[in-house]
């Protein structure tokens, strides 16, 4: 299996191609920018490219993205510093194979490695943590967990008394939006239909 | 990085934050396709933090709103909350208030000019951008 790596810095790039070489795996080339990566894997179709985020001439998304537009048949593994949730995200839209952290490369590059030869998807632990927290808000034990933040807030200002038409006001949405927040909350609470059931429910848990 | 994630998603991402660590609800409403050089963003990017920041701090607001929109030859960028306002002109010549006059200025360097109107209702913050068609 024929592998790419770039990274602009010389130590970072020797320690990662000795690393992934004492996992077994063949380097194929190595290089220190963008634009040089591109074109090796257009010239040579590596199977894997493992590239840094941040390097001059072209960045390792923007290799990712043309990989991606151009539909090569090269995966590729961003390795980064970056934790930005929007930076993965944008990864993700061009279909990375792989998205680890410079930080915890040492444990994660050999797992990753072997997922995107397998035709999966390998996304650093540590990153989905976040991403978890971000979704799901961790552990969906509690009725309340299962709220997004704005409708967290909604049951707020209604064990606060509020309207429906106050609460728009206070929070610069329309009186539909709360509306439509509160069926949503009554289904996902999976409150019975009885009347002001949430207001209810809302000072019960909000006090 | 910032070019590469493009002003709304990084809006949406630091109102994400704000709201998860502030526990302060924040709208939006932004309709904007790109009509700015990403320096002009990042600005207003810039403005749009600080004038959070300011009404997390200062305004004892229950929410805020961050609208942007394009319109033929312009930009609007507001930022509004429902807090207990501020006297402008004091706060202005208080020689603190950094924050005030960094937007002001940030406003200005993008070639736009930022109004603040502020009352016992909140306060609401414009800035509008003159655009190249």
């Amino acid at each position: 299996m024929r592998i790419l790596i770039a990274d602009d810095h010389p130590l970072t790039l020797m320690g990662t191609k000795v690393f992934v070489e004492s996992l077994g795996y063949k380097i194929e080339d190595v290089c220190s920018n963008g634009i040089t990566a591109f074109n090796l894997i257009l010239a040579r179709q590596p199977k894997i490219a493992i590239l840094d985020i941040n390097m001059p001439g072209m960045d390792g998304l923007e290799v990712l993205e043309k990989v991606h537009r151009q539909k090569l048949p090269t995966k590729v593994i961003l390795l980064t510093m970056h934790k930005e949730m929007t930076i993965f995200k944008k990864a993700n839209q061009w279909g990375v194979s792989g998205y680890i952290l410079k930080e915890n490369a040492y444990d994660e590059l050999q797992k990753c490695l072997e997922t995107v030869k397998k035709g999966e998807q390998y996304i650093s632990k540590n990153l989905e943590n976040d991403l978890v927290i971000d979704n799901h808000s961790a552990g969906q034990n509690y009725a309340i967990d299962k709220l997004t933040f704005t409708e967290k807030k909604i049951l707020e200002l209604i064990a606060q008394q509020k309207t429906s038409k106050q609460i728009a006001d206070m929070l610069f949405i329309s009186e539909k939006t709360v509306e439509g927040h509160r069926t949503n909350i009554i289904q996902k609470l999976e409150l019975p239909k009885e009347k002001n059931i949430l207001l209810i429910w809302a000072t019960k848990h909000f006090k | 990085m910032f070019d590469k994630i493009g002003l709304v998603p990084n809006i949406e991402q630091l109102v994400e934050r704000i709201q998860n660590q502030n526990n302060f609800f924040v709208s939006t409403e932004m309709n904007y396709s790109g009509s700015l050089s990403s320096a002009n963003e990042l600005q207003i990017y810039r403005i749009i933090q600080e004038s959070l920041s300011n009404i997390i701090k200062y305004a004892n607001a229950y929410a805020a709103k961050i609208t942007l929109v394009e319109q033929p030859g312009n930009m609007l960028v507001e930022i509004k909350d429902n807090g207990k306002g501020f006297s402008i002109k004091e706060t202005l010549n208080s020689g603190k208030a950094f924050g005030l006059h960094n937007i002001i200025e940030r406003s200005r360097v993008i070639g736009g000019e930022a109004h603040i109107n502020s009352s016992a209702d909140g306060t609401v913050i414009t800035i509008n951008i003159p655009v190249k068609i």
